[in-house]
Order: C-alpha cells, then structure tokens, then sequence
C-alpha cells in the first residue's frame, strides 16, 4: 500500500515555524487592522479598486497559515507506516465532521457580523482540526 | 480477531520494537496490532509469518464477531 502524496519529513519543523507567525498576523490583521504598509498594493489612478486602496496583509496571513497547516499535516512522520495511514484518514474524516457541524450551527445561529466571522474562520479551520486531532491520535499512542 | 504474536516474539526472545524493526513499521503499530485495535495489512501478517516461521493461519484466527 503506497502512501498518497505526503511532504518529506523535512518540511514539518518548517511550517511549525510559518504558522505561528502567520497567525499572529492573521489575529492582528483582523482585529486591531494591523497591516504593513510595505504590502499595500500600488493602484492606478483610474482604478477598478472601487473599494478603496488594498493592503496584502490579510493575503499573506491567510496564505501563510494554509500553507504551513499542509506542511505540518500532511507531511511524511518518521515512521510512516500503515498505522499512522489509518489514523490520518480517521482524523481527516474527524475534522470534516466537526468542520461541517460547525457551519451548520453558525449558519442557523448566527448571523450579519458573526456569521461573517465564521466565514473567514472556515478557510481555515478544515485543515486546523485535522493537525489538531492527528497530533492527538499521536500522542494517545 | 485472534492473535498470538506475543506468544511468537517471546519464542523468538523478540520485543515490539525489534519485531518492528524487522519489518518496516513502528513499535506502535506492533502495539496496536497485539492489542487487537489495529487489523494489519496483508503484506505485514505475511511479513510476520516469515520473520516467526509460523503460518499467518496460526497466528491470526477469526472470532465470531469478525463474520458480522
């Protein structure tokens, strides 16, 4: 049983490292507008950014808390056998259970701003409840 | 499901972590394997087979519930 594709064991430490600033960003961005100005975006004159000047923070915080939960959930451990293959497929179908509970509870109680929370939190969460429950299977072991 | 590798390691004077060893896996899974949480692989009991001498019929036996 060959594994599907999973990052070299290698990359995981890597996005430890990427994601706690990221979501530091992320948390900042989207609470206090904590932006940096060297990310705004240049725009033209006669402009089709007709929702004002545009500031890449939020984009970077996003991408980069994506990226790092990949890294750090689907990349290879030590000892990658078929164990720990069982125990990322439990986990994976986990956290889309919890995922889409959650949605459907904020969706029937939740609503305007809160909801809009939920929104951009979700883009998120998927691949965040998988690392949170895999890592917990590994370490009930 | 039945199993007996217990029994085979100690014949063999063998801990989880050298059966583990020997066949590609983590002393975990040899573990959970023991403890009946975890089914192996085909490719694993034959594996084991050939590390113990013994046949996968004699180490692995169906129970009742494993028909339902």
């Amino acid at each position: 049983m060959k594994t599907h594709f999973l990052f070299p064991n290698k990359i995981k430490p890597l996005g430890w490292i990427l994601f706690f600033p990221s979501l530091l960003l992320g948390t900042t961005n989207l609470y206090f507008d904590f932006e940096f100005d060297f990310l705004d975006l240049v725009v033209s004159s006669d402009t089709l950014f007709k929702f004002g000047p545009q500031n890449l923070t939020d984009e970077f915080a996003l991408v980069g808390v994506l990226v790092s939960l990949m890294m750090i959930g689907f990349s290879k451990l030590k000892t990658e056998d078929e164990y720990v293959q069982k125990i990322r497929l439990d986990s994976l179908l986990w956290a889309m259970y919890l995922n889409i509970t959650l949605v459907i509870l904020s969706t029937l109680f939740l609503y305007g701003g809160y909801y809009f929370s939920v929104l951009i939190y979700n883009l998120f969460t998927l691949p965040l409840f998988f690392v949170i429950r895999f890592h917990y299977y590994l370490s009930k072991r | 499901m039945k199993n007996t590798i217990k029994v085979e390691r100690a014949k063999k004077d063998m801990t989880q972590e050298g059966l583990a060893e020997k066949i590609g896996v983590s002393r975990q899974t040899i573990n959970s394997i023991e403890k009946g949480k975890y089914v192996p692989s085909t490719l694993l009991a034959i594996k084991m087979s050939d590390v113990f001498g013994v046949k996968v019929n004699d180490i692995f036996t169906l129970e009742e519930e494993d028909w339902s």
